[in-house]
């Protein structure tokens, strides 16, 4: 027990980093140590629960760090000419350059790629913590809530904007959530001055009327009409989906969503 | 993937000092560096939020860093300082912390360290810079052997157990029983 490894060496080992007779010594210890058996076990219970998550963790992290650090402006897409993408080789290479250079010259090929067509958008993540009794709890599928569990609702956003905050039932109904700030008058959207994390409702009660199996914010950097994205979340939605991740609006600006599954509570 | 960019990055294995994509960092740290965010921070939901920006920062990091021996202790740096300014937050907010009493209660030499150091930066950060507290989570906490934490340091063996010293007269009888 007083040989055992330090814990880092266990990290370094689980992650497969460690040369060969050491990985082999630590192994030995540990298939006789109980207690670094168990924080080995501890490790792999961790990363299994990273796994069964990691297309969602995933995909909101690129969402969230694809924007720019500074302005939190995200690329949607990069047009680039044909033909940028696999270039030459060798020698024909600069060739290619030129006779690239020259159809820019007389406009056949468009931008070349530093001059790139760039739309851009920013990003947003929702985050819900859930508590009971004062203690937090995980919102799983496989957890229900329960009346007089509370919930928190926080949201990230990448650049200054506005955001709206939604809830849809299991029917795919949507309504307006009432948030703890002050929202400007007559609109039911709330501008951001900053970027990062802010609070929008720190004591949503699970009671009767709760109803939601979604939570959804809605970003964008610029105004938007909240009941134009309630009214095409609600008709676009399917029974049991997740929302969606992007509205289109008339105008053509875009509203980012991002949405929580709330599993279903008991009565 | 819409944003796969960075995504395409060939597979290595790491022992080699070879660059692992993000996702393949991903798999094989996301339980370690769970474990060790909890261990900051002593709740498992903050824990789980805490590495979402952690995995958020290694992504952006990840490009331009380069590997030499393995991926551990960089993931671990940028680890803990996320979970040391949600601490700094949690001050700020004046949010206490909810020790978890099973652990506060036990035995094991290595949960009362955790406890304690966790404790110290709680309640006695002002009297500790930034890298002090660094240095704090890296022994008690990550519990780095002295020689590799000097060899991350880039200082020798004597400044690090010179600094720890340094750092215990500070915070007296609070330091975390070990000799
Ligand atoms: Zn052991």
């Amino acid at each position: 027990m007083s040989d055992c490894p330090n814990r880092f060496a266990l990290v370094q080992y689980h992650a497969g980093e460690l040369p060969e007779p050491n990985r082999r010594s630590i192994e030995r210890h540990i298939d006789q140590c109980e207690r670094c058996s168990g924080v080995i076990e501890r490790f792999e219970q961790n990363k299994q629960q990273g796994l069964e998550q990691r297309q969602s963790t995933l995909s909101r992290i690129r969402r969230l760090a694809d924007a720019d650090p500074q302005t939190g402006i995200l690329p949607t897409y990069r047009q680039r000419p044909k033909g940028w993408w696999r270039p030459a080789l060798g020698v024909a290479a600069s060739a290619a350059v030129v006779i690239i250079a020259v159809l820019i010259g007389t406009g056949q090929l468009g931008d070349p790629p530093d001059k790139a067509v760039i739309a851009y958008r920013g990003a947003v993540a929702l985050h819900v913590s859930a508590y009971r009794n004062g203690h937090r709890f995980k919102l799983d599928p496989d957890r229900t809530v329960r009346r007089g569990d509370r919930l928190t609702v926080e949201v990230t956003v990448s650049s200054p904007g506005y955001v709206a905050l939604f809830s849809m039932d299991r029917q795919g109904k949507v309504t307006p959530l009432d948030t703890d700030i002050q929202f400007e008058t007559n609109t039911e959207i709330q501008k951001f001055e900053t970027a990062g994390r802010h609070l929008l409702k720190s004591n949503l009660v699970v009671d009767q009327e709760f109803s939601a199996a979604h939570i959804i914010v809605a970003f964008s950097q610029d105004p938007f009409d909240a009941s134009a994205v309630q009214s095409d979340l609600s008709s676009t939605q399917t029974e049991g989906s997740a929302p969606a991740e992007m509205i289109r609006m008339k105008n053509n600006s875009t509203v980012l969503l991002d949405s929580i599954a709330v599993p279903a509570h008991e009565r | 993937m819409l944003f796969g960019v960075h995504l395409l990055r060939r597979k290595r294995s790491p022992s080699t000092g070879e660059p692992l994509s993000f996702e393949e960092i991903y798999d094989r740290y996301y339980g370690v560096l769970l474990d060790h965010c909890e261990r900051i921070l002593g709740d498992r939901g903050e824990a789980e939020d805490a590495l979402q920006e952690v995995l958020l920062r290694i992504y952006r990091a990840l490009p331009s860093y380069k590997v030499e021996a393995g991926y551990s202790t960089w993931l671990f740096r940028i680890a803990t300082n996320v979970c040391l300014n949600y601490l700094r937050t949690r001050r700020r907010k004046g949010l206490h912390l909810m020790e978890n009493t099973d652990l506060a209660a036990s035995s094991d030499q290595d949960v009362l360290k955790v406890v304690t150091a966790r404790r110290i930066l709680v309640e006695l950060s002002s009297k500790l810079d930034e890298q002090e507290q660094q240095l704090l989570v890296d022994h008690f906490i990550t519990d780095i052997d002295q020689g590799q934490l000097a060899q991350s340091y880039g200082i020798t063996r004597r400044a690090v157990a010179k600094r720890l010293r340094k750092i215990r007269d500070r915070i007296g009888h609070l330091w975390p029983g070990d000799s």
